[in-house]
């Protein structure tokens, strides 16, 4: 039954896709129909070595397809998703299974309204009080199923209202928190203001300034016959951005009311007498600010981050990964090199104070340092520390639980990362960089590092990696990329080195191998984790084939990150748009 | 259209934003005494007893809440209906007629000599009138079973959910009231029992004490009596108190380690109203599942043998 809704909707796309060419006109009376579709297919193999789960099925199989229909000032669209199963340790929260529509709505816009009905994502501000997202290679779907009206009956002024269920998992078709689990309805109000251009008839003020504030509530039923929870938990936040010439300020606030959860029970240790899974209830901040400056060749970013008991969540039980009502941004850098891989920051919602500086420096043509092309220098620094927290002895009674200040770190260091890039086009046909990172990475706190009996590492990381990584262009047809990586540590699996070569055949193939040589682990197997990927791209159509060994670890995306397991066998990945 | 706009805005801000629960008091639990630290009531527990012999031939019994009140003129045939079952099922039925809304039962004078002077609302019967969304009167809760809405049901059909659920004889909890005692001055009790699961399980037990009261003369109105009322009617198994808030108090779970021939002892309180009749005052225990709530059983004994 699965297969042929399956082989239904490959059939629907391929005539959508072949009928495209008919239904795109650029007149905005005409019917216009676009999409993409992915699917990734895994065949496991056994390699208990690395402690890699076949499970019952060996055959994994997820995959989506978004149909946009737009005609005028209508729009229409839904999304088909599924995973028969889904990949092991995927996705990270509730299960996804089965198939079905995961995503539809209906949507008319104007000048003066925008009007959504059904499933949507929003994001007031930079997200800390709401951010209703998505991102399907990490496994999370935010998305609400209701109403939102966006109206901007001035040019100086955005105003959103939103009300709905959040989806909860996916059944056969999205499941949303139902009544058993306390309806989960989540509602908000945002406004942004452009200073500026309402004050342009009165006053001309220097630079850019805008302003907003949001309010977000959710509600859910108190089933407890034993404690008051909260049913209607209240946030707010407030913003504001000012431009001038290269420089920019921005910064967010926001305040979240008492809100207690599985989530905050983790702050502090409640004796099991006094059932800790409740949580805390305490209210919650959170601060956001970022000054950056750039002129030609040469900028600089300071961040500084600070959150307190923010959790905020549509369900007080929900797990890590679910029913997120807002989203706090990484102020971390994410890397994207293999090993560097290994140690991925999660941004830590009951309470972090963390600073990060970034500076380029662009090193001019025809100098001794910048060479024939120039030269690129990118440093970073990313400081996060425990925040200083007062146990407040109230649990049997008020349970607040907790004191928190903003900017007042504690004794802990959560993580640290310092990196250098230096970039250089040595020739036409060759540019190279060299990377040097060092990593300070707390895992009892972070708990992303993993052994080969996928048991979290205890204590704290720290790690030096370098990295050296080419280009070599041959000919407008052929290039390689390659990456040589060598990561040294004295905890955890201790010491890697990984290859990369890429090459591709422009326009359409591409084959990578890569190894990563677990080879300075004292204290156990040293293993490797070769990989190899074949790929054919035409027009946005895009298919790759890998086989290899992927180690334990974990997967993030702006902070967040769930943990993959360690598996082996072959991957086939299809993506197309249209 | 600008300030029709602005209008709705300001309206879906200030609407969104009460939508945030004040903070009413500082205590976390729905039973504000477990936050007084004199309250000594959480601590029920006394630890584990053994019997003389292995629980065999025990009963599952039933609690059925006659939600009604005396000035509810329909409520009369609601309530001769749970008494022809109590009579009926003597010892597996219990009682409580829940006296609630000040729409049917507050009191219509202040002067005692005039009837409808009576007040036999409580705070927690006016809980279940909100946790079971009660609209209208006369209705009933079997159990405590069902969700929220789904849990009451017209007299009607008592009879046959009675009977039903006492043909499926299946006791979940074993309880046994050992002694009721009273203090000197007779204003607090101390109900003994000892209780266990009789089926394992990961679920959480509550145990709650109530106190009903038979035999209050009082008005009831009554649409097909003359005169729409029965002025000196005698009310029986009327609720006057519930010991630990309207669900109980988290006492012991299903997977708790226990040979055949022991069993877990507890103590629970109650306050002594001395508008009550003592002589006429029964004392019920029940356990319900903490998740679900659900009633699964029940055991009464006079207040004064």
């Amino acid at each position: 039954m699965n297969f042929k809704v399956l082989r239904l909707l490959v059939l629907f796309l391929g005539t959508t896709f072949v009928s495209t060419t008919g239904f795109a006109q650029d007149d905005d009376n005409k019917a216009i129909i676009t999409g993409n579709f992915q699917l990734d297919g895994q065949y496991y193999v056994e390699d208990t070595a690395i402690s890699a789960v076949v499970p019952d099925q060996n055959m994994a199989l997820s995959g989506f397809g978004n149909i946009l229909y737009r005609k005028g000032k209508f729009t229409a669209g839904m999304r088909f998703e599924t995973y028969l199963p889904a990949p092991v340790g995927y996705p990270a929260g509730a299960s996804w299974s089965g198939t079905g529509i995961g995503y539809r709505f209906a949507q008319y816009s104007d000048e003066l309204f925008d009007i959504t009905v059904g499933n949507f994502y929003e994001q007031f501000g930079n997200g800390q009080i709401m951010r209703t997202w998505e991102d399907r290679g990490l496994g999370v779907d935010y998305m609400l199923d209701g109403i939102r009206v966006k109206a901007r009956p001035f040019k100086w002024a955005e105003m959103t209202a939103i009300y709905g269920k959040q989806r909860y998992n996916f059944n056969n078709g999205t499941q949303f928190v139902s009544e058993d689990l306390g309806q989960g309805i989540v509602r908000g109000i945002n406004g942004d203001f452009d200073v500026t251009s309402l004050l342009d008839s009165v006053v001309n003020i220097p630079g850019q300034l805008s302003i907003g504030g949001s309010f977000v509530s959710k509600f859910q039923d108190n089933f407890s016959s034993r404690y008051a929870f909260p049913e209607n938990v209240g946030a707010g936040s407030a913003r504001a951005k000012y431009n001038i010439g290269g420089f920019q300020f921005s910064g967010e606030y926001t305040w979240i009311g008492e809100n207690p959860s599985s989530m905050n029970s983790q702050i502090v240790n409640i004796p099991d007498s006094l059932d800790p899974s409740v949580g805390l209830w305490a209210t919650g901040e959170g601060i956001n600010l970022n000054a950056t400056y750039s002129v030609r060749g040469f900028g600089l970013s300071l961040t500084a981050s600070s959150l307190a008991n923010m959790s905020f969540q549509s369900q007080r039980e929900a797990g890590a990964f679910d029913s997120w009502i807002n989203y706090l941004p990484a102020t971390s850098v994410l890397q994207t090199y293999l090993l560097s891989q290994l140690y991925p920051y999660a941004t830590q919602p009951n309470g972090e104070v963390a600073y990060r500086a970034d500076l380029f420096y662009n090193f001019k043509r025809n100098t001794a340092l910048g060479g024939k092309y120039g030269m690129k220098l990118e440093v970073s620094y990313t400081h996060i520390n425990s925040p200083e927290i007062t146990e407040v002895n109230d649990l049997n009674t008020s349970r607040n639980g907790v004191e928190m200040s903003l900017f007042k770190p504690g004794d802990e260091l959560y993580f640290a990362d310092f990196n250098a890039r230096l970039t250089r086009k040595f020739n036409k046909k060759f540019k190279g960089s060299l990377f040097y990172q060092h990593i300070v990475y707390n895992n009892d706190v972070i708990l992303g590092a993993y052994d080969y009996q996928n048991i979290p590492t205890k204590g704290t990381v720290y790690a030096d990696l370098f990295v050296f990584e080419g280009n070599i262009k041959f000919n407008k047809k052929n290039n390689v990329r390659f990456e040589a990586q060598a990561l040294f540590t004295d905890q955890h699996l201790q010491d890697w080195v990984a290859g990369v070569i890429e090459y591709t055949v422009s326009p359409h193939w591409f084959f990578t191998v890569i190894d990563q040589w677990n080879y300075g682990n004292a204290d156990g197997d040293k293993f490797h984790f070769p990989s190899a990927s074949l790929g054919y791209i035409k027009n946005s159509s895009r298919i790759s084939v890998t086989y290899g060994r992927q180690r334990a670890g974990v997967f993030c995306v702006g902070g967040v990150c769930r943990v993959v397991p360690a598996s082996n066998g072959l991957t086939v990945s299809i993506t197309s748009s249209f | 259209m600008k300030r029709i706009f602005g209008l709705v805005i300001i309206g879906l801000a200030v609407g969104i934003a009460g939508c945030n629960d004040p903070k009413e008091t500082d205590c976390i639990y729905q039973d504000e005494r477990f936050c007084d630290p004199d309250f000594n009531g959480g601590d029920i527990g006394r630890g584990i007893v053994e019997f003389s012999g292995n629980v065999s031939n025990y009963d599952s019994k039933v609690m059925l809440e006659d939600f009604t009140g005396f000035r509810c003129t329909n409520c009369l045939p609601a309530t001769v209906t749970a008494q022809n079952l109590k009579e009926f099922y003597p010892d597996r039925l219990t009682i409580m007629g829940v006296h609630c809304t000040s729409f049917f039962a507050a009191p219509l004078t202040d002067n005692p000599d005039e009837p409808y002077y009576l007040d036999f609302r409580t705070p927690e019967g006016e809980e279940y009138v909100n946790h079971y969304q009660i609209a209208g009167l006369p209705t009933g809760v079997i159990n405590r079973q069902g969700t929220e809405s789904t849990s009451t049901i017209p007299f009607s059909q008592w009879e046959g959910r009675v009977e039903s659920l006492l043909s499926t004889n299946n006791p979940e909890v074993y309880i046994d009231i050992q002694d009721v005692v009273l203090n000197e001055d007779s204003t607090e009790a101390s109900v003994h029992l000892i209780a266990k699961p009789l089926i394992s399980s990961t679920k959480s037990y509550l145990l709650n004490v109530a106190i009903t009261e038979d035999g209050i003369q009082e008005a009831q109105k009554n649409s097909d009596s003359p005169g729409g009322e029965i002025l000196d009617y005698v009310h029986n198994h009327v609720l006057r108190y519930s010991g630990y808030g309207p669900f109980g108090i988290p006492a012991f779970t299903g997977d708790v380690s226990l040979a055949t021939n022991q069993a877990l002892a507890f103590e629970l309180l109650v306050e002594i109203n001395d508008d009550w009749v003592r002589e006429n005052c029964e004392v019920i225990v029940y356990a319900s599942d903490e998740q679900s709530l659900n009633v699964v059983q029940v055991e009464e004994t006079h207040l004064l043998e």
